[in-house]
């Protein structure tokens, strides 16, 4: 088998706050494969952002990586490869939407220049012949009247128009990873179809490998082949996606499927429960002993208080972090 | 989208010259009434003269009557240019201004771009390192720069450099001997009488520059566009760039309104100096009672205020496409 085009092991990022040590993402693995797309779903503050943040090695000032954390991306070491060789990386073989498109783009530059940028950076190309690229793109990510629209600054442009423009500023250059944080959650529904669309079209026609950051499982259904279900800095569970949809193991994964109405609905066991999990996740500087859902798990017993999960293969593409595993008979149904 | 109303624009480009031409104008005529309400009137220095005599020449001048009288008269002269003539100087007002304004532009162009110059690097380089030992240091010195009153600094500078170590003159444009000296010594004359007034008041507005663009800087340095710079793969220059350009609009929003204090530090600058500009002739012109010369000395002063906010308005519009409308 050849070696994957991303692959990350024991990520772990740390913040010194005033409550404390704050562990937001305590170790991480999983590996992403050329062209394929995998979905990364949890709650708000579980650390999915910083997980994708520090792909790129762009961790937010004050977060300290341990030294155990490893990210290989085509064969260097992201963490530890010279900063000219991360800046060649980044934005060309490496991207990043971003989930807000208002902030995002720097508001007192045009759109078109924003793309160009890129092209500029990465290549020898003329301005010229950049503008022309970064015009293309714009025509390729469905904004209509490329041409003029490029000479627009970003409060010119509508929300979606905006993320149509992270969109070609990502992908101008076909990156062989794009990692899209929450692409569509600042959008109207009826944009965000669009714009899951064209995500879609886009990775058909480049070939790229897609990391799709999300709190919405219907999403995930959409895109990913494979997901990986975060929640307190840890992933709790990782499957292909018509595994983890048909046979959640995880009590949080289980939480996750009941607050999504389309599949509650279709699901025969959780029909009559929608809902949404109850409390809610720790503060990371103070993560519960053993396991970190158990104030919220319905299941949970003395072991789980004492003695903290291990993330388990239960089948060859599915992995678990819950004492369930071995002892199903535990589960209250 | 591409085609802005123009109309709307070049309407309110009338406004705003007609909301200046009023604020001249009240500024004028507060200095008017101010001037003439104030003790004395321009003969009351002279105590060489007798009392009976200065009295006649102030009537002749039409100083005793009522001051509505007098307004009216001085408005009729200044709308055909006539600002009429200095009691102090004994010349027409606008060749005393020919002479001093000219010194006073030197000195305040001169200061003014040594202060955005260095103000802005200063705190942009600050900008991104807030908190750090550096920007600590920086943020003491201007913050001390900006609250010791412009004369004690420009006291403290005469005490230091002119008269405890003598290396600079500590007053005037030029030295007594200047007529005698070749062209070089007059050209270094010049420069050596420069330095003092000019460090005074740069240092007066670096510190004042400093301190809107070092928190401006701040705010665009956590924006989250300059993560996406980053992730674009553009040098950490590259990427303090994308900052330092939305961080320039409020620094230069700031420029206009801080003309007025640069003026007001250039009154107390050209004072301790003794610099012949047009702060120090407002100064003596107030102070000798010169109605003329004084009322003269404020419209200057508050043409200045208002051409700095246009031009912050014009260079807003430049550096910022969401007020361009
Ligand atoms: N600069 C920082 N300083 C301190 N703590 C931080 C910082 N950035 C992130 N964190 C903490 O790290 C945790 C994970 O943050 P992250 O942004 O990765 O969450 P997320 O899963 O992306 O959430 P969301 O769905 O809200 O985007 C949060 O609890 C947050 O408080
Ligand atoms: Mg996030």
């Amino acid at each position: 088998m050849t070696s994957p085009l991303l692959s990350v092991s024991d990520l772990r990022v740390s913040f010194q706050t005033d409550a404390g040590v704050a562990r937001a993402v305590d170790g991480v693995s999983f590996t992403v494969s050329a062209g394929e797309t995998v979905g990364i779903v949890g709650e708000s503050g579980c650390g999915k952002t910083l997980t994708a943040l520090s792909l790129l090695r762009l961790i937010p000032s004050g977060g300290k990586l341990a030294p155990s954390s490893r990210v290989e991306f085509e064969g260097a070491d992201m963490l530890s490869i010279p900063e000219r060789e991360l800046r060649a990386v980044r934005g060309r073989r490496m991207a990043m939407i971003f989930q807000e498109p208002m902030t995002a783009l720097n508001p007192v530059l045009t759109v078109g220049d924003q793309v160009a940028e890129v092209v500029r950076v990465h290549t020898k190309r003329s301005r010229s012949e950049a503008w022309a690229l970064a015009v293309a793109m714009l025509a390729r990510v469905g904004i209509p009247d490329a041409a003029a629209r490029a000479a627009q600054y970003p409060h010119e442009l509508s929300g979606g128009m905006r993320q149509r423009v992270m969109i070609a500023m990502a992908l101008v250059l076909e990156p062989a990873l794009v990692i899209a944080d929450e692409p569509t959650t600042a959008l109207d529904v009826t944009i965000q179809a669009q714009i899951l669309e064209l995500l879609r079209e886009l990775r058909e026609r480049i070939g790229m490998a897609v990391l799709l950051i999300t709190h919405d499982l219907g999403v995930v259904a959409e895109m990913a082949s494979r997901v990986l279900v975060m929640y307190a800095g840890e992933v709790v569970e990782e499957a292909p996606v018509e595994s983890l949809f048909a046979q959640p193991i995880h009590p949080y994964t289980e939480g996750l499927l009941a607050a999504v109405p389309s599949l509650a609905l279709a699901s025969q066991t959780t029909q009559e429960r929608l809902r949404t999990i109850p409390g809610t996740v720790p503060p990371p500087t103070a993560w519960p002993s053993g396991c970190r859902f158990r104030d919220r798990c319905e299941h949970a017993w003395e072991r789980c208080a004492t003695d903290a999960p291990a993330l388990v293969q239960v089948q060859p593409a599915h992995r678990v972090r819950c004492h369930l595993v071995q002892e199903p008979e535990r589960r209250r149904t | 989208m591409l085609s802005r109303p123009k109309r709307a624009h070049s309407s309110r480009v009338v406004a705003r010259l007609l909301q200046s031409l009023f604020v001249v104008w009240a500024a004028a005529t507060a200095a008017f009434v101010l001037m003439r309400l104030a003790p004395g009137d321009p003969y009351t220095t002279r105590i060489d003269v007798p009392a009976n005599e200065r009295a006649q020449w102030s009537a002749q001048r039409g100083f005793d009557q009522p001051i509505p009288v007098q307004y009216v008269k001085w408005l009729r002269n200044l709308a055909v240019g006539d600002f009429g003539q200095s009691s102090y100087f004994k010349r027409p007002v606008l060749d005393v201004l020919r002479d001093v304004l000219p010194r006073t532009l030197l000195l305040m162009s001169l200061a003014l771009t040594a202060s955005v110059l260095l103000g802005m690097a200063i705190g942009a380089w600050q900008g991104t390192r807030v908190g750090t030992t550096g920007d600590s240091l920086l943020s003491t010195g201007s913050l001390l720069a900006y609250s010791v009153p412009e004369f004690w600094l420009g006291i403290l500078l005469v005490q230091l450099f002119a008269q405890s170590l003598g290396w600079l003159p500590a007053s005037g444009m030029v030295s007594t001997e200047y007529e005698y000296l070749p062209l070089s010594a007059r050209i270094v004359d010049r420069l050596r009488h420069l330095v003092l007034p000019l460090t005074a008041l740069t240092l007066l507005g670096t510190s004042l520059f400093a301190r809107f663009q070092r928190s401006s800087m701040r705010d665009a340095w956590n924006e989250p566009f300059v993560q996406t710079a980053r992730a674009k793969g553009l040098t950490e220059r590259g990427v303090r760039w994308h900052a330092w350009r939305t961080a320039l609009v409020p620094v230069v929003t700031m420029f206009g309104l801080m003309f007025p204090s640069l003026l007001g530090g250039a009154v107390f600058v050209e004072s301790i100096f003794s610099w012949p500009g047009m702060g120090h002739t407002a100064v003596l012109a107030v102070n000798a009672r010169d109605y003329n010369l004084a009322v003269a000395a404020v419209i200057v002063g508050s043409v200045m205020t208002v051409s700095g906010s246009l031009l912050a308005d014009v260079l807003q519009r430049a550096v910022d496409p969401r007020t361009a409308a």
